[in-house]
C-alpha cells in the first residue's frame, strides 16, 4: 500500500505535468541518449537535490553529468566536491537556474514550490520519493535509464536483490525501538522507510503501530513496550545518557546493554544505493547475540 | 461564594482526583513488565505538574495583587518567554551548561520581569494596557528568539515547541532529577515567602498611596515580588517550557471562591492552578497519541476565560 504512494510521488515533470508522462519521456531521454552517446553526455546537466539521488547518480557512472548538490549530498566522496546549491531543505532557485541544468532531481513535500517554478521554466525535473525498498530498486533503474547508464542500472539493481535474498530471515525477531530525536522522544512509524529496513533485518519496531510517520511518543510508553534493543539514530547522545534516564534502567536493551549509537544514519534513511548496507548493518546489530554465541 | 471551607474541599477534591487520574491514565497503560519504573515517570510528572501549577497560579496572583492590575500573569508579562529564552540559551551552549538549565531560566525571567515594568511605566505610571502590551510585545520578541536559538544550535524544531508551549513530560536523568528536587523545594519556599507578605499585597492591591500612607514600604514589597516570582518562574520553566494561562486564569477563579484576601487566595491559587494543571496534562497525553504541548490544553480553556475578563472587568 505503501508502494502506491511512492509511485504517486514519483514522475517526470517538465514536459508536462502527468505521471503518465514519466515513461515516455524517460523514453524520449533513453532513445536521445542511445541515439548520440557522446553528445548527450556532455549536453546532460544533471542537478540533484536529493542526497540518495545524488548516490544513485554517482553508483550508475553518471557522476560527470552531474553539475549541482546539495550541501547534505555527502557520499561518495566526489559528492562532496560538486558545486553545491545550498541546503537540502532550502536549496537557492537562482544557483540551480544558472547552471542551466537538463534535468533537475528533487523530492517531496520539501521541494514544492520548487517544482512549479521549474515547471514555469520549462527545465525537466524528476521527483523522488520511494516509498519502501521495492520502489526504491524501481528508482534506481528509472534514474539510471534517465542518465543515459540503463546497462549499469540494471547490473546495480540485480546486484542489491541478490544480497537481499541472501539475508538469511531468523527465527527471533527482538523488539526494536529506534530513536531519532531525544528531546522530546521521537521514533519511526509504521509507514516509514526505516521501519521496513527494521523488519527486513528481521527486527520488530514497537511503535509499527503508530499513524504518524514520525510521532514525539511519552517515556512511558517506550517503558511499556520494553524494547530489547534501542538504536539511537540521532548525533547528540549517547548510549551512557539513554541508560542513565530515570526509570529506564528496567527496559530489556538497558539491562542487557543493548543500545546501539553512533550508527551511520545515511544507510538507513537514504532511499538510494547503499540500504542493503543499512539492512545489514541493521541485521547485525539485532542479532548480535546469536552471532557472538 | 462565602463559604471557605466548603470551597478549600472543592479544591482538594480537585486536585486529589486531578493526581489519581494521572497516576492512574498513561500511554504506558496499567500492566506489563515495567509498571513499576512506569508508576515512578509518573509520580515524578505528578509532583512536576503540583510545581509547576501551583508556582504559576500563585505568581499570577501575586503579580495581579501588586500590580492591581487583572491581566498580569507570568506569561502575558513576557516573563514565562523569558525564562524560556534563559533556558534555551543555556542548553544550546552546551551539556554542562545544561545542568544550569534553571539558573538561566531565572536570569531570563528577571531581566524581562524588569524590562516590560520599565516599558510599561510611562510617566511614573504602570497602565493595565501598558503593561500588557509591553508584555505580548516582549513575548513575541522572544519567542522568536527561542527559536533563533535553536536552530543556530541545531537542536530540533520539537524541542523549541515543546520550550515555547509547555510540557510535563522532560526525560530526567540521574542528575537533572536532582536538580529538580532541589527546584521543587525551593518553589515550595518560594511560595511560602509570597504567602507571608499577604498583608502588604492586600494593602497594596488597593492603590500604591494608599499602601504608602499606611506604612507599607511599596519600593520594597515590589522588588521582593519580582524576584521571588523570577526566581519561581524561571526555574520551572526551565523544566516545563512555557505554559500558558494557568497563572492568567486560576487567581480569577480562586477570588470568586474566597474573595480578594490575599492569605486564602494564594494558597487557594496553589491547590487549584496544581489540580488544573494535572488535568490539562491528562488530556493533553491522552488525546493524541504522543501527546499534545500544554499550552494548547491550557489555552482553549483558557481563552475563553481571557475573553470574559476583557468584556467584563475593564
Amino acid at each position: 500500500m505503501k508502494s502506491s504512494l511512492g509511485f504517486l510521488g514519483s514522475g517526470v515533470r517538465g514536459f508536462g505535468s502527468a505521471n503518465g508522462l514519466r515513461r515516455l519521456v524517460s523514453i524520449f531521454l533513453m532513445v536521445a541518449g542511445c541515439g548520440q552517446r557522446q553528445a548527450s553526455e556532455s549536453e546532460l546537466r544533471v542537478v540533484s537535490l536529493v542526497p540518495s539521488v545524488t548516490e544513485i547518480v554517482y553508483a550508475v557512472g553518471a557522476g560527470k553529468a552531474l553539475v549541482g548538490n546539495t550541501n547534505q549530498c555527502s557520499f561518495p566522496e566526489a559528492a562532496r566536491s560538486a558545486y553545491k546549491v545550498g541546503d537540502f531543505m532550502s536549496p537557492d532557485l537562482e544557483r540551480i537556474v544558472a547552471l542551466r541544468p537538463s534535468l533537475v532531481f528533487l523530492t517531496l513535500p520539501m521541494h514544492r514550490q520548487l517544482l512549479d517554478k521549474f515547471a514555469e521554466l520549462k527545465i525537466p525535473t524528476y521527483v523522488s520519493r520511494p516509498g519502501d525498498i521495492e520502489a526504491a530498486l524501481r528508482e534506481i533503474d528509472t534514474v539510471a535509464q534517465l542518465l543515459g547508464h540503463r546497462t549499469a542500472g540494471e547490473s546495480l539493481v540485480a546486484g542489491m536483490r541478490r544480497r537481499l535474498d541472501s539475508i538469511a530471515p531468523s527465527a527471533d525477531t527482538p523488539r526494536v525501538y529506534a530513536e531519532i530525536s531525544g528531546t522530546p522522544l521521537m521514533t519511526a512509524g509504521g509507514g516509514t522507510f526505516i521501519n521496513e529496513l527494521l523488519v527486513r533485518a528481521g527486527g520488530r519496531n514497537v511503535f509499527a503501530s503508530s499513524a504518524q510517520e514520525y510521532p514525539v511518543v511519552d517515556p512511558e510508553a517506550v517503558l511499556a513496550a520494553d524494547p530489547e534493543v534501542i538504536l539511537l539514530l540521532h548525533p547528540d547522545m549517547s548510549a551512557r545518557d539513554v541508560a542513565a534516564r530515570v526509570g529506564w534502567g528496567g527496559i530489556s536493551a538497558v539491562k542487557k546493554g543493548r543500545i546501539y549509537e553512533k550508527l551511520d544514519e545515511d544507510l538507513l534513511f537514504r532511499p538510494g544505493p547503499r540500504i542493503v548496507d543499512g539492512v545489514v548493518l541493521l541485521a547485525r546489530l539485532l542479532h548480535s547475540e546469536t552471532t557472538r554465541s | 461564594m462565602r463559604r471557605p471551607s466548603l470551597a478549600w474541599a472543592g479544591l482538594i477534591l480537585l486536585l486529589v482526583s486531578a493526581a489519581a487520574l494521572s497516576v492512574a491514565i498513561g500511554p504506558g497503560g496499567f500492566s506489563g513488565t515495567n509498571l513499576g519504573a512506569v508508576m515512578n515517570l509518573r509520580l515524578l510528572r505528578l509532583v512536576l505538574g503540583v510545581v509547576a501549577g501551583g508556582v504559576l497560579a500563585v505568581v499570577g496572583a501575586s503579580l495581579q495583587g501588586l500590580l492591581q492590575n487583572p491581566l498580569a500573569d507570568p506569561f502575558t508579562m513576557g516573563v514565562a518567554s523569558g525564562a524560556a529564552l534563559g533556558t534555551s540559551l543555556t542548553l544550546v551552549l552546551g551539556r554542562t551548561a545544561g545542568a544550569f538549565a534553571p539558573v538561566g531560566g531565572f536570569a531570563g525571567a528577571l531581566a524581562t520581569m524588569l524590562l516590560v515594568y520599565a516599558l510599561a511605566r510611562v510617566r511614573g505610571r504602570v497602565t493595565v494596557t501598558g503593561l500588557v502590551l509591553a508584555g505580548v510585545i516582549t513575548s513575541f520578541l522572544f519567542s522568536s528568539l527561542v527559536m533563533l536559538a535553536m536552530i543556530l544550535g541545531r537542536r530540533t524544531l520539537g524541542e523549541a515547541v515543546y520550550m515555547m508551549m509547555g510540557h510535563l513530560g522532560p526525560v530526567f536523568t540521574g542528575t537533572t532529577v536532582w536538580i529538580f528536587g532541589a527546584v521543587a523545594v525551593l518553589s515550595i519556599a518560594g511560595c511560602a515567602w509570597l504567602f507571608s507578605m499577604s498583608r502588604s499585597l492586600d494593602i497594596m492591591s488597593s492603590g500604591e498611596e494608599a499602601a504608602e500612607t499606611l506604612g507599607v514600604d511599596t519600593q520594597q514589597v515590589t522588588k521582593t515580588v519580582f524576584v521571588i516570582s523570577s526566581v519561581l518562574v524561571g526555574m520551572v520553566v526551565s523544566f516545563t517550557g512555557a505554559i500558558s494561562f494557568v497563572g492568567l486564569v486560576v487567581p480569577h477563579l480562586v477570588r470568586m471562591l474566597f474573595g480578594p484576601e490575599h492569605r486564602r487566595v494564594l494558597p487557594g491559587s496553589f491547590v487549584a492552578g496544581a489540580g488544573i494543571l494535572l488535568l490539562s496534562d491528562v488530556l493533553a497525553r491522552n488525546i493524541v497519541p504522543g501527546g499534545l504541548p500544554l499550552s494548547i490544553v491550557t489555552a482553549l480553556v483558557g481563552v475563553p476565560f481571557f475573553i470574559y475578563l476583557l468584556r467584563s472587568r475593564l
